[in-house]
């Protein structure tokens, strides 16, 4: 080919496309075409290789391998590109092709992992191994460097997140004989086509990834939080899908909190021949004659319905709400999904809220001009407005929840801690907050006995994260790079500046929070790129340090063994204004020292979890007393102390 | 003569032939507690010294388990029942079996000498997860029953192949009272057959407790001056392992059964078409970045690396999965705590971490985010007053809580039915007994072990367990005694 041909294909060369269509349940295969349930999903495009494998190495990348443990079989796998694929815009929805459940696991992981970056405004990567001081550059077996995605891994009611595996297995299991729900007696239920399953187990792996220690079991908060977040970012998305909502709106009259929903057809003494006086009056008490007058579940606030209907449960395995809040819960419910629970009735209670709140006008409008909610369809414009708004909210308050994580100590995760993250988060991002969004937040969990340990007030000021001690100097040397992220030289840098930041000054350990006496590692530091209320771009790094010791299992009894007791600061770090260094005039080069090449950065937040003094001393003491209670006295094997998804997730 | 238990200690030899039972000794006044030496498995007689209708007896379990290595069992229970019935004149006032695993209950339908008892028992206790009243207890328990089953079978047919097989079917084996494939014990006898016995073959009806209830004590010993309070299990709603009727569902299938519990059809499905079906070759090289070598050593094949990671990850979750079936059935122990003339005397089954909390903390008030020393006034007022304590779960750690121990107070006796080497590793931390855990213990309260016992009768002879301790403490009230089987404690 001419160099000429070379220049003249380059130059019309068609561009990557932005997106790529893919089918998938929105929902589950039960629930068959309705209401929109077979969707399109527009993932961002990706180069794939048959699988779908992720071609590109990108530290957010996924791998759908289907490889059957239980039959030990391989499944044909499902290449995306194929014309005849890329035509119909992704395979038809289909329960008995695998390769359409690998395209489904595919698109909905690739969602969920996009939905996340745009709200945490930086790529996510998955888990790396501890690193112990001296350990060798590159790779370690327990990193994950792309998902794997295991469709059909085991004949079980079970998916879980498995970091010895590296990815996610899902399985798939036969419905119940008695009572399989929307399902036939003894069909075979896939986990892989639940679009709740996938986004819950994704959200355990990229939780993951953002908090290492997240998955040490130091308290009874920390499992139950993993647990919470993951059931709250799959209900959050059912509010993108605009038929469900509409529907749910026109049956609970626009308060879509409620759990029954109207049926299509009351139930009415006419409905049996030539009834009684008595039939008519115990008309009510019959139960329908007709499938159309059959009570629904508000699907908003339900998870995973098929899943849990082929478990013979006749729902779906859990709700957001429906029970009344109390706060005696939190102090007796230890088992992590129960706990769990209480987080996310929680946080849909803020929602839904402040949905009712900001909805309130429109339906003063519509009641003053003869409108009635008590019963009816409403109107179809308000219907509309009230779909809009639960839609935009929804996304709000998942945004607030994931941008929260990051506003979280690194270390010994409790819910009072997550509390705080939110309200700091928020405050941090949207100063102004006119529709009581943290207010609300507030109101909802201290409904639920949930309140941090450490504030010494209720009040907004003071559950927001204290600022920084004023003496605790900029870092220098820190490299913010740009949105795609950091070259290995920019993580050198960083990870070499921040560590002397931390250790090399004593002063400075102290006011972060840190013992004095022990080394301080930097397991992360992720720069964030987020755009600000008025539209300005602003360019933040997150940042984890730790630090351990071993701490006596039984207290005053080595021969027990020990427990990795650890401390550590979240540290929120802003990039400042080029032309400004800390007060002190324009920035100029300065050739002969290097690390003078970047301005130093300030501290904005610093989210400590104390190793020494009075607070260590307290959290030594609940993780000593929690390992006891759950069994972790005997044996060696370091992994005990992480969650087993598993066991955790048996019954997801 | 009397034998001072700080000077010798093991019975044996003609010692054990001099040791005196209490009315021998002449202690009709003192309450004693006779462990006897059975192996790992629990088998106490409490007697209660009555002057106007003479000595009453209490049974506490009577079971013995293989273990994972196979020497939990040192094949002497029927012997010792022999004893004991003889010693009681085959008639109990009561019979309390704490839950249904083998080392607690697999003696009722072993041991012939208890069908002479029939019509001469005042009273049988069992938790309330044994009522035949509550059609939801009896799902659960079939449930973890037809789960277990499956997990044997499974097990059994996997050999070698399977990860932790052994670890697995010895708590199925204590779970069921059955080994492999459902054939008896090599001692005889099942579970199944001695929860029948308990329920239906002494002529007397069981009562099922838990916390919260009044128990009903036969009037023997209420007339002997015997009191009793039941501390656990807690009310069946308060418990959350209510949750593990999931067990059954997360890994029954994956054992082979259909998903229809009542039938349990054993077969292996295949999810789709055979036309789907592949080879790892069908995936570009790049699949398999992940499971590339990261470090020099020389490795098989990444796909090879992706599929043993899969194959064992179901293990895994069997293995937890029985684990949780067997700390749920030491979950369902009868704790009960008897005062005699103002003794207190705690026997507390095997009961685990959620059965104590419902006690020591009162109720919903587990610790949960706040670290809590304080115990609840009844928690700790009990604790901190006792005489005698018998050590839970044979001596591992998550059945004596650490806070207990810490809230006990002084110069009690512990006793601890166990026989190490069964189950564990002193390598590993998890030996049982746990040794850090007795010798806790052993700083607050005179702690026997009925391993360090040797056994001669019937011609048998046992030696003490190698690692259990060379000599008896000795109490700071009251004083032990050792028989051919047993060791008493009068007090």
């Amino acid at each position: 080919m001419s160099s000429e041909e070379t220049r003249r294909r380059e130059l019309t060369r068609l561009e990557d496309p932005v997106t790529r269509p893919l089918k998938a349940y929105a929902f589950d295969p039960s629930r068959g075409r309705v209401l929109g349930n077979e969707m399109t999903v527009n993932v961002p495009y990706q180069r794939l290789v048959r699988g779908p494998v992720v071609k590109e190495f990108t530290y957010d990348g996924i791998a759908v391998i289907d490889y059957d443990g239980a039959n030990g079989l391989w499944y044909e796998p499902i290449d995306l590109d194929d014309p005849r694929v890329l035509i119909r815009g992704g395979l038809d929805p289909s329960e008995s092709d695998p390769r359409f459940h690998q395209q489904m696991v595919y698109a909905v992981a690739t969602e969920t992992i996009q939905h996340f970056e745009m709200a945490l405004g930086r790529r996510i990567s998955w888990r790396r191994e501890e690193r112990q001081k001296g350990t060798p550059k590159g790779w370690r077996p327990g990193d994950i460097l792309a998902l794997n995605l295991y469709p059909h891994a085991m004949i079980s009611a079970n998916a879980f997140y498995s970091p010895k595996a590296h990815g996610i297995l899902f399985g798939y299991f036969k419905a119940d004989d008695k009572r399989p729900g929307h399902n036939l007696p003894g069909q075979t239920v896939y986990t892989c086509l639940s679009h709740d399953i996938i986004v819950h187990e994704m959200t355990h792996a990229i939780i993951d990834g953002i908090r290492r220690y997240f998955t040490e079991q130091t308290n009874v908060d920390v499992p139950a939080f993993h647990e919470g977040l993951a059931d709250i970012v799959a209900l959050f998305r059912h509010f993108a899908h605009k038929q469900v909502l509409l529907d749910t709106i026109q049956r609970t009259g626009g308060a879509l909190h409620k759990y029954q929903l109207r049926p299509d057809a009351p139930i009415s003494a006419d409905d049996w021949y030539e009834p009684t006086e008595k039939e008519k009056k115990a008309a009510s008490a019959q139960g329908p004659t007709l499938t159309a007058q059959m009570r629904l579940r508000n699907p908003l606030i339900e998870l995973a319905q098929q899943f849990g209907e082929a478990r013979g449960t006749e729902r779906g395995l859990r709700s957001a709400l429906g029970t009344k809040p109390n706060s005696n819960d939190i102090k007796r419910f230890t088992e992590p999904h129960q706990r769990g629970s209480i987080l996310v009735a929680a946080i849909f209670d803020a929602f839904f809220s402040i949905y009712l709140r900001n909805t309130a006008d429109l339906f003063r409008i519509y009641r003053a001009g003869g409108g009635r909610t008590d019963g009816g369809e409403l109107p179809d414009a308000l219907a509309n407005r009230l779909a809009s708004e639960a839609s935009r909210a929804a996304e709000q308050f998942f945004q607030v929840c994931v941008r929260a994580l990051d506003y979280c100590p690194p270390v010994d995760i409790t819910y009072g801690d997550y509390l705080r993250a939110i309200v700091t988060a928020e405050r941090d991002l949207r100063p102004v907050d006119e529709a009581g969004v943290r207010d609300a937040f507030m109101q909802a969990f201290r409904l639920r006995g949930i309140v941090p340990e450490s504030a010494s007030f209720f009040s907004e000021g003071r559950i927001a994260w204290p600022e920084p001690d004023p003496a605790l100097p900029p870092v220098p040397g820190l490299n913010f790079g740009d949105p795609n992220g950091l070259t290995p030289e920019q993580k050198d840098q960083n990870g070499k500046a921040l560590r002397a930041y931390v250790n090399e000054n004593p002063e400075t350990k102290k006011l972060l929070g840190f013992d004095p006496d022990l080394d301080v590692s930097v397991p992360s530091f992720h720069p964030m790129f987020r755009i600000n209320p008025d539209g300005s771009l602003r360019t933040d790094m997150v940042v984890e340090m730790v630090q351990k010791k071993d701490a006596p299992l039984a207290e005053g009894m080595l021969d027990f063994g020990s427990f990795p007791l650890r401390g550590g600061a979240t540290l929120i770090i802003s990039k400042p204004p080029v032309n400004v260094i800390a007060g002190v005039g324009p920035y100029k080069k300065d050739p002969n020292a290097k690390v003078e090449e970047y301005p130093p950065a300030k501290v904005r937040f610093v989210v400590a979890k104390h190793l020494h003094g009075s607070e260590g001393k307290v959290r030594e003491n609940r993780q000593r007393q929690y390992s006891q209670r759950i069994g972790l006295l005997d044996g060696k094997d370091p992994d005990r102390f992480q969650i087993n998804f598993a066991m955790v997730c048996e019954g997801l | 003569m009397k034998r001072t238990l700080n000077k010798i200690t093991r019975a044996g030899g003609k010692e054990a032939k001099e040791s005196r039972s209490q009315r021998e000794s002449g202690d009709e006044e003192q309450l004693r507690v006779r462990m006897y030496r059975v192996g790992f498995g629990d088998f106490f007689l409490l007697t209660v010294p009555s002057k106007k209708l003479g000595p009453q007896h209490v049974l506490i379990d009577c079971g013995v388990t293989t273990g994972r290595t196979g020497k939990g069992d040192i094949g002497v229970i029927k012997d010792a029942v022999a004893h004991m019935a003889k010693e009681t004149g085959e008639k109990l006032a009561l019979i309390i079996a704490t839950h249904r695993h083998k080392d607690h209950i697999i003696g009722f339908s072993r041991c012939p000498e208890f069908q002479r008892f029939k019509g001469k028992v005042g009273a049988i206790w069992m938790p309330i997860w044994e009522t035949e009243y509550d059609q939801n207890i009896r799902k659960i328990q079939n449930g973890m029953s037809a789960l277990a089953l499956d997990a044997q079978a499974y097990v059994a047919a996997a050999g070698d192949r399977l990860p932790h097989g052994e670890d697995i079917l010895a708590m199925l084996d204590n779970a069921l009272g059955m080994e492999q494939f459902g054939v008896t014990g090599s001692g005889g006898g099942s579970n199944a057959a001695s929860l029948a016995i308990l329920k239906n073959g002494f002529g007397v009806k069981p009562k099922y407790y838990q916390k919260g209830h009044n128990p009903e004590l036969p009037p023997e010993l209420v007339e002997a001056g015997l009191s009793a309070e039941i501390l656990g299990p807690p009310p069946v709603d308060a418990m959350e392992f209510m949750k593990l009727t999931d067990l059954r569902k997360g890994v029954g299938q994956y054992l082979g059964a259909s998903g229809n519990e009542n039938e349990g059809e054993k077969k292996r499905f295949r999810p789709f078409r055979p036309e789907f079906d592949g080879k790892p070759e069908d995936y570009p090289a790049a699949a398999f970045l992940e499971w590339e070598s990261r470090s020099e050593e020389e490795i098989k094949d990444p796909w090879q690396q992706l599929k043993n990671a899969i194959d064992s990850a179901q293990p895994d979750v069997l293995l937890a999965a029985v684990k949780r079936l067997d700390d749920f059935l030491n979950n369902q122990s009868l704790v009960v705590l008897f005062t005699f003339r103002d003794k207190k005397l705690l026997f507390a089954g095997d009961a685990q971490a959620g059965n104590w909390e419902y006690w020591l903390y009162g109720p919903n008030q587990a610790p949960t985010t706040t670290p809590s020393s304080s115990l609840a006034d009844e928690g700790r007022k009990i604790l901190g007053r006792l005489d005698f304590y018998k050590v839970g779960h044979h001596g591992s750690t998550n059945a004596t809580p650490i806070v207990a121990v810490d809230a006990m107070n002084e110069g009690f006796v512990s006793m601890c039915s166990t026989q190490a080497d069964s189950f564990g590793s002193e390598k590993n931390n998890s030996e049982v007994p746990r040794i850090p855990l007795l010798e806790a213990l052993a700083k607050k309260s005179a702690v026997a072990r009925s391993d360090q016992l040797a056994v001669k009768i019937q011609g048998k002879l046992v030696d003490p367990a190698k690692n259990a301790p060379q000599e008896l403490p000795r109490p700071k009230a009251g004083r032990f005694d050792i028989g051919p089987c047993y060791v008493d404690y009068l007090l």
